[in-house]
């Protein structure tokens, strides 16, 4: 009977270890501002024109109108039920990185490549009808780089002019005016009007629709459930958060139609004609051009994106490294030797780097990486709304930047792959659509990392790991040479350093 | 892509449960201090695969196919009880995708299946009931998270299997097998990955597995040939998206029917051989995987020189 009890404990014990919860990035606790900033309403605005947009002056706090909003707080905020409790939690912390949280959802869900038509070629996402299939947007890295870009730069500009407003009406918060109201959130000493979580909730909303329009009801309920949130919670009167949506509206509006309907976008997704005419082009200079490895012969992807309007570097071929070693010469014959080495026998730490850094198909792509890198550092730095919202702006314009201008190398160049120039080679990850040199995610990850440090200077040496791991990890997984890695950290940085030049100037301390 | 190697896993653990000369899941015991060696090699392949439930075949995959050799040892303990410990080597590979093939040992196996009830006519006529229980362990750490052409699941799991069986005196016989798996969480390189939901998280959480199987068979003297019908349903996991790579959380479903054949030698009984095969004929997120094998087996009783056969 010894071994049956034996045998029963070791079971019981296994069974035990199958744990079944799931380690999540979650539950983020909510903290005080580490800065308010009362002069942040004079900062430099990246793409609005401040007078342009207006924020109607609040009632007075002694008024009827005020009371009757006060009673109504009252009302909302006095029995709070669990769900209603989730949602205070879910946006109170850091609604930036919330929004954020649900930019990199969506880029993940739409993050797949169509499937080929039976013919053999492949249909474009339509935006018109973003339900049909294949579903509108094909979010890969380039067009979540620009999803990513525009949330940031809206949130940002938006936040800016709710700073100003907060600072001219000079609102107190509703449980300052009123002692019977008691705030779920911190007080974090602002002035309440316009509610700075209403511009947020609708800058994300009228952006991120414009982006993923398949999911535009899922957003509305999110942007209501955060604006509501901050009744339940107490913390700001129906007027404050109207005053807020106002702001967004009109900035949400300026964004969509003076710079992302004329960025061109529309014209970066090509026919197989196109990828092949600018293919002959780079052959005949050259002597070479990458080709899709996968059947049917997909179109290379966003072969114009090169050409989309960027946000800090003046002009894309300002950036634009020379050309690659060709063939036969000493340095591309060991960046061969290099990488056969690497993927013929991997060990198991690159191995690691290699899947850590893959971000590909449905994942929130290598953007959304650094976004959810950028995301934790706000609140380890406990940043406001504010400084959360000019971190991810100048973040995500180097990145989209870096991803222009890799794209346009990529298209003048038309490098090869390992996969191309090397007979039977064999990857870890999965081989990207487009030609190689340079490496992507080498150039978002140095530009994202350059502002980074810029804005965090003490987590410099961590996101320099960051940089080199996943450059490497494009080496160690067998889709890039390291001549596109290395150009491509150069060229990030390059590119990012517009970025944190403006950045330098546009009045925040 | 990827998917296709879970499948094609999972497909592996079920034939690891009814290519050997004594699995957790057949009909057979061993007698006491009788051991009994084996080693089957099995290939599977398949052009062909559900996502979802959508069938379809996928060029830039060609053709997934595996290589099993999976060496195991059952020895009787008791007349009862039988232990039955296997680690299975892998080597996979695709015809057409630029993604590397794997190779390398899957995982640990123990299994201890005992005779709960038996009702005995006569020396060949009975009734049994028989539980199996079980655990297996990833070994050699191979990378899971790298479907369609990964080793093995990544995850512990716990098993159970419980059989009803019945033989007639001329031999011939039949086989219920109904059992489930528990597993692990997957610990994985990653950060993020959506499923129905975005999820960030360096993990799996990996869906539980039911299986259940129908045996028809003979056995008498040197001669066992069986007909098997086999289907395993996981409970929850996902489906495939639509042109997605497949995930270790996949909801995989599949019906399997197979034969097994086992012949001892004549002119030396502890020595037999086996030949096996499988085919998928209808699943949700696997391939339509079509497996053959065979192989040796060896066995013997360490108590008495006469080499006995089971049963």
């Amino acid at each position: 009977m010894n071994k049956y009890i034996l045998a029963l404990s070791i079971f019981t014990f296994i069974f035990i270890a199958c744990d079944k919860d799931l380690n999540l990035n979650t539950n983020v606790n909510t903290y005080n501002y580490d800065k308010i900033d009362p002069d942040g309403g004079s900062w430099i605005t990246v793409f609005i024109n401040k007078s342009d947009i207006s924020c109607n002056a609040p009632v007075a706090t002694s008024s009827p109108e005020y009371s009757a909003q006060l009673t109504d707080l009252k009302t909302k905020s006095a029995t709070i039920s669990p769900s209603q409790q989730d949602a205070i939690n879910r946006w109170g912390a850091n609604a930036i990185a919330s929004w954020n949280n649900v930019a990199r959802e969506l880029a993940a869900k739409y993050n797949l490549t169509p499937a080929a038509n039976a013919d053999g070629t492949y249909p474009i996402p339509n935006s018109a009808e973003p339900g049909k299939y294949p579903y509108f947007p094909f979010a890969n890295p380039p067009y979540a780089s620009r999803a990513f870009a525009y949330l940031a730069v809206a949130q940002y500009d938006a936040l800016i002019l709710a700073w100003k407003y907060k600072y001219e009406y000079n609102r107190a918060a509703p449980y300052k005016i009123d002692n019977s109201i008691k705030n779920a959130l911190p007080d974090q000493s602002l002035p309440s009007y316009p509610s700075e979580d209403a511009v947020i909730a609708e800058v994300s909303l009228g952006i991120l629709r414009v982006m993923f329009p398949n999911d535009t009801t899922y957003l509305k309920d999110l942007a209501a459930e955060h604006k509501n949130s901050r009744l339940w919670a107490g913390m700001n009167t129906q007027d404050d958060l109207d005053a807020g949506s106002q702001i967004a509206k009109q900035v949400v509006a300026k964004i969509i139609n003076d710079r992302a309907k004329k960025d061109n976008m529309n014209k970066a997704i090509s026919s197989i004609a196109v990828t092949d005419s600018l293919a002959a082009l780079a052959e005949a200079k050259y002597g070479w051009r990458w080709r899709s490895v996968e059947t049917p012969v997909r179109p290379g992807m966003l072969p114009k994106f090169g050409e989309v309007k960027p946000w800090c570097v003046p002009d894309i071929t300002l950036v634009r490294p020379g050309p690659l070693p060709a063939p036969g010469t000493e340095q591309y014959e060991k960046d061969v030797e290099e990488i056969k080495k690497f993927t013929s026998n991997p060990t198991a730490a690159q191995r690691k780097i290699a899947n850590f850094w893959a971000d590909g198909p449905s994942t929130s792509t290598p953007p959304g990486h650094w976004n959810q890198i950028a995301s934790d550092l706000m609140i380890k730095y406990k940043m406001s709304p504010l400084r959360s919202a000019r971190t991810m702006a100048y973040m995500n314009m180097a990145i989209q930047d870096a991803g222009i201008s890799t794209w346009d190398t990529k298209y003048t160049y038309f490098g090869l792959r390992p996969s191309n120039a090397i007979p039977g080679f064999k990857t870890l990850i999965g081989v990207p659509n487009f030609p190689g040199y340079i490496s992507g995610h080498s150039t978002f990850s140095s530009a994202a990392s350059t502002v980074l440090s810029h804005i965090f200077p003490t987590e410099t040496a961590s996101l320099n790991q960051y940089v080199e791991d996943a450059s490497n990890s494009r080496i160690y997984g067998g889709i890039h040479f390291r001549v596109d890695c290395e150009v491509g950290i150069e060229t990030g940085k390059k590119v990012a350093q517009y970025c944190v030049d403006k950045a330098r100037i546009d009045g925040a301390k | 892509m990827n998917r296709l190697l879970l499948s094609f896993i999972i497909f592996c653990n079920l034939l690891v449960s009814s290519i050997s000369a004594q699995t957790p899941s057949d009909a057979f015991m061993m007698k006491k201090k009788e051991i009994c060696f084996a080693v089957p090699d099995q290939y599977s392949s398949w052009d062909h695969y559900w996502e979802g439930s959508l069938y379809r075949d996928n060029p830039n995959l060609g053709t997934v196919s595996t290589v099993m050799i999976g060496p195991m040892i059952a020895a009787g303990i008791h007349d009862r009880i039988n232990i039955i410990v296997s680690c299975p080597w892998i080597k996979t590979n695709t015809s057409n995708s630029p993604l590397r093939g794997e190779s390398g040992f899957q995982d640990f196996s123990l299994w201890i299946k005992a005779k709960l009830y038996e009702k005995k006519w006569s020396e060949l006529n009975r009734l049994e009931a028989v539980l199996s229980l079980g655990a297996s362990l990833p070994v050699g750490g191979y990378y899971a998270d790298y479907m369609p052409l990964s080793l093995g699941l990544g995850c512990k799991s716990f098993g159970s299997r419980a059989m009803i069986n019945y033989f007639m005196n001329n031999g011939l016989f039949a086989s219920a097998t109904i059992g489930y798996d528990l597993r692990s969480n997957v610990n994985i390189d990653r950060t993020n990955y959506y499923t129905t939901e975005h999820i960030e998280s360096n993990e799996f959480k990996m869906p539980n597995a039911l299986f259940s199987g129908i045996t028809l068979g003979y056995f008498k003297n040197l001669t066992r040939v069986e007909l098997q019908y086999n289907k395993m349903n996981t409970l929850g996991g996902v489906d495939i998206r639509r042109n997605d790579m497949p995930l270790l959380v996949s909801d995989m479903d599949a019906d399997q029917v197979g034969f097994y054949i086992q012949q001892r030698m004549p002119f030396y009984e502890p020595l037999g051989i086996i030949l096996f095969g499988n085919q998928t004929i209808s699943g949700i997120n696997v391939g339509k995987s079509t497996s053959f094998g065979g192989g040796i087996l060896y066995q013997w009783n360490i108590k008495s020189k006469s080499k006995t056969i089971n049963n």
